[in-house]
């Protein structure tokens, strides 16, 4: 009996209204906080917080992300809804039947199907279900199927432009391309106009697709740029894939050997050891070069892939593409104004470009007289075929020259270099074309003033495989447009007397990529062939001097 | 028989009763709103009508027959409970749930609360009148069904099993120096359980996660944004997002969806219906002398009320998410029936005949 009275107070039952009172109080000051709280987010919040139009944009921006377009306004990625299916396992109540069923209208083998349906937790079975799909289903009536409207990226040019849209996960989260360089900016609803033209896209690529076939090649690249504003016009690596389809077959593809690549140059590094000595003062039009022995470097040598017995002056060491003589100019320069310029090209920096698929080229380990030397002539170092671009571009510019994804994205130009040194880089590669018989006959376009110069890498010291690669600008007189391709792995055909060299298989498909972009953008010849021509002759009479 | 019926509604509770049926129909509005899947809809309607049914049948029970059914109805559950606990079928790991043939599953621990709340009446009741085998019995009985609850793991129902129960024990005399004993004792339980139990744990640290940086993505923001939306009226019905977005919103997050889609004036009525239905019938407690009633129809309409603060509350972000129902309105079998066994039983309670 103490007990009872230790816990109830005994008489509380009969007076009972001081407890039921309060109970009944603490309930409304419970709901009056509801009361408060909806009234704090639905009125308060939403009518006159900024707090709250921040949080509503967000969602709204999360539905409409940002198209990315061509430079001509040509769609490359968009955003569209479509419905997923989803399952509850848990609420199946025959998996047999149902996955019968479901295999008949998702066109899916039954294996994968009862898989699925048979997991522990909550999964996707398949997204981009079609609205003839999604009626079926729901007329199965089956609770534990979940269809949800889902925003999915689709790239209407699919391959063409894989390597630079990139694509996104199923969430929408950029993976790689402007998808995901430029993934803020889309996300808060802006819209990217890129400086790539599509239509040069497509033929770059086909004329890739074309060599390929032609010389049984690996894979190529290519990239166009224009060279007064950086803006990259087409990047084509080739075998590509659609990121419209995510295939795990095809993700080998995914590497964006343009910008991420890296690879040892050859030939088209010796203007670059032009402009080294031109821009140092360390080289002029008098020297002359003896080039009959090949240089011993232990057991290895550097020699030319033409021999050459007598003394050239620096024009054919870029013409007649000298190994011996880019080394001899190379070792004068000497290391540190070697590391120097390569450093001012950017070659030991990541480019920052509006995708995150780039490199930082390593710094060679060793930097001796060797290395020097195999330097001169593109043999060494590794770097991407962007960078290579990007040094061009600045050395015949005169002006550090960024490339960019961006249709017309303001930049400050830099001077960089000495108008002599460009004007003299712009004239030997133009002498290339004009004197050097076999590039030139493959590659010259009149009236178009096609500049460049030829590279052929082995793999690696001794290899059979080698990349054939040119560097095309155009017109010469007024540089504008820089094409650069390299094909890799190609195997000498008939019709190239089984060579498979920078010049016979690159300089032809850049021509080919020129003659394509002259006419997609209607361009008009110059008129100032001549007067090239007129120089060509001045610069012998300096060398006579 | 038309008699019988006259008398069941000159004696009935009638202003609950069509309280309570107002309830179902908005139950029944959402669900129309949150599901274009007709299967759901039906079920919704089934469970909606089946639990009318039970509403009416067992207000016409007198209380000592629900004394009966409800003995029978806890230890049902209770075996039921043990039961499940060595059967294998989870669903996010937690076994809740009996699984049947065909995929049909109940959740007992939603059927236990009404049953045990007249039990617990009857025998505190006893217990007052100097039973102590009686006060032993029931806290023996509660402490079974905590232990199970939490071996389930079901955090939310064990809270709102002990919170209900304390009303009992509170409105049954309880001393004061005990109130205050008990009240440290939860906080302490509360502690100990968000230090133990990894998933209490989890929700409350994402809780409090979201006031400090909010995740545009997680559950809270989802319905907070959709209340956002819905403004004064609402978006219309159907013209919600948030049922795509989150899978418990025809469930959980029902309220989330009122909110977005019928808007501030709506909800407010929603939680108007629920408050007065719950003032109306604690008011009645003052007219009432027998123990047992009164301590009973406390245990059903707070347990009711509780149920429906929790979910509003973690729908409105004011406590961690807790997976609970909205009485009468939720999509769900057992919830849906267990409301209706509860009302039944209090309908019963709250009958003219036992205090006039």
């Amino acid at each position: 009996m103490k007990k009872n009275i230790k816990i109830f107070d005994s008489d509380a039952l009969k007076n009972i209204h001081g407890r039921v009172f309060l109970s009944i109080t603490v309930f409304i000051v419970f709901f009056l906080l509801v009361f408060i709280q909806i009234f704090n987010v639905m009125i308060i919040q939403n009518y006159f917080s900024i707090e709250k139009k921040i949080s509503n944009n967000h969602e709204k921006n999360k539905i409409d992300k940002g198209n990315i377009f061509d430079r001509n306004g040509v769609l490359l990625a968009s955003t569209i809804l479509n419905y997923s299916l989803y399952v509850k396992p848990d609420k199946i109540k025959d998996i047999k039947g149902l996955t019968k069923k479901l295999s008949k209208i998702l066109n899916l083998p039954s294996q994968d199907l009862s898989k699925k349906l048979s997991s522990k937790r909550r999964i996707r079975i398949k997204n981009n279900i079609s609205p003839k799909q999604h009626k079926e289903i729901i007329n199965l009536g089956e609770i534990a199927l979940i269809t949800e409207v889902e925003k999915k990226r689709i790239y209407p040019l699919g391959e063409i432009t894989s390597h630079i849209v990139g694509f996104t996960d199923l969430d929408g989260n950029g993976l790689t391309g402007i998808e995901k360089g430029l993934e803020d900016e889309l996300n808060l609803g802006k819209d990217i106009y890129l400086s790539i033209d599509f239509r040069i896209q497509n033929v770059v690529r086909n004329e890739l697709i074309k060599s390929i076939e032609k010389f049984s090649a690996q894979s190529a690249i290519s990239l166009v740029m224009d060279i007064q504003t950086g803006e990259i016009i087409s990047l084509v690596n080739y075998p590509d894939f659609d990121p419209n389809i995510h295939d795990i077959k095809m993700s080998k593809y995914e590497f964006n050997s343009a910008t991420q690549g890296l690879y040892e140059m050859g030939s088209t590094f010796k203007p670059l050891t032009i402009a080294m000595g031109l821009e140092k003062n360390i080289i002029n039009d008098n020297m002359k070069f003896d080039v009959s022995k090949p240089i011993k470097i232990g057991k290895y040598q550097i020699q030319d892939f033409e021999p050459y017995e007598g003394e050239i002056s620096i024009k054919d060491v870029i013409v007649m593409s000298s190994n011996i003589g880019a080394a001899k100019i190379a070792l004068l320069i000497g290391k540190d104004n070697q590391r120097n310029f390569f450093d001012k090209l950017g070659f030991f920096d990541k480019i920052d470009l509006e995708i995150k698929e780039t490199i930082k080229p390593k710094e060679p380990i060793n930097w001796k007289n060797t290395e020097i030397m195999t330097m001169g002539y593109g043999y060494g170092i590794a770097i991407s075929p962007l960078h290579l671009c990007q040094a061009y571009a600045s050395i015949i510019n005169g002006n550090s020259i960024k490339p960019t994804l961006i249709k017309n994205k303001k930049t400050s130009l830099k001077k960089f270099y000495k108008k002599t040194t460009s004007n003299r880089i712009k004239n030997l590669l133009r002498s290339v074309i004009i004197e050097n018989e076999i590039t030139g006959k493959l590659s010259n376009i009149p009236g178009y003033e096609l500049a460049g110069k030829t590279g052929t890498a082995e793999y690696f010291p001794g290899s059979d495989k080698n990349r054939a690669s040119f560097i095309g600008v155009f017109p010469i007189s007024q540089p504008k447009y820089l094409v650069f391709a390299i094909v890799n792995d190609p195997k000498g055909i008939k019709e190239t007397y089984y060579y498979n060299t920078g010049g016979w298989v690159a300089a032809p498909l850049v021509k080919n990529i020129i003659e394509n972009i002259i006419k997609i953008f209607s361009l008009p010849p110059t008129s100032s062939e001549d007067l090239l021509k007129a120089k060509k002759h001045s610069f012998k009479q300096n060398e006579i001097i | 028989m038309n008699k019988i019926f006259q008398n069941w509604l000159k004696n009935i509770d009638l202003f609950s009763f069509l309280s309570f049926m107002i309830l179902i129909i908005i139950g029944i509005i959402l669900s129309f709103s949150t599901q274009d899947n007709l299967a759901f809809i039906q079920r919704h309607l089934f469970y909606s009508f089946f639990s009318v049914i039970l509403i009416i049948i067992l207000s016409f029970l007198d209380v000592k027959r629900i004394r009966r059914v409800s003995l029978i109805g806890l230890v049902i559950c209770i075996l039921i409970m043990i039961l499940i606990l060595f059967n294998d079928f989870e669903i996010n790991g937690a076994k809740r749930w009996l699984k049947f043939f065909g995929g049909f599953t109940i959740q007992p621990s939603e059927f236990v609360k009404p049953f045990f709340f007249v039990i617990s009446g009857w025998f505190l009741t006893k217990g007052i009148e100097g039973k102590n085998e009686s006060l032993y019995f029931v806290f023996l009985s509660f402490l079974t069904l905590i232990t199970l609850l939490i071996l389930q793991p079901d955090f939310g129902m064990t809270v709102l099993i002990s919170v209900t129960f304390f009303c009992q024990l509170f409105m049954a005399g309880l001393s004061i120096y005990l109130v205050a004993v008990v009240f440290i004792l939860m906080i302490l339980l509360f502690f100990l359980s968000y230090i133990f139990l990894g998933h209490v744990n989890l929700r409350i640290k994402s809780w409090i996660e979201h006031f400090i940086n909010p995740d545009p993505y997680s559950q809270i923001s989802k319905s907070l944004n959709s209340f956002m939306s819905g403004g004064f009226l609402g978006k219309g019905p159907g013209q919600g997002n948030l049922k795509n977005q989150l899978p418990e919103a025809n469930t959980d997050f029902i309220f989330a969806v009122a909110g977005e889609e019928f808007g501030f004036i709506f909800c407010s009525i929603i939680v108007s219906v629920f408050l007065i239905i719950i003032i109306r019938n604690l008011l009645k407690l003052l007219k009432i002398e027998k123990p047992y009633i009164i301590i009973s129809i406390v245990g059903l309409i707070c347990s009711f009320g509780i149920q429906t603060l929790i979910n509003i509350f973690s729908s409105l972000s004011l406590i961690p998410a807790k997976g609970m129902t909205l009485p009468l309105i939720s999509y769900g079998g057992s919830s849906m029936l267990s409301t209706g066994i509860l009302i039944g039983f209090l309908l019963s309670f709250t009958n003219k005949k036992n205090y006039d």
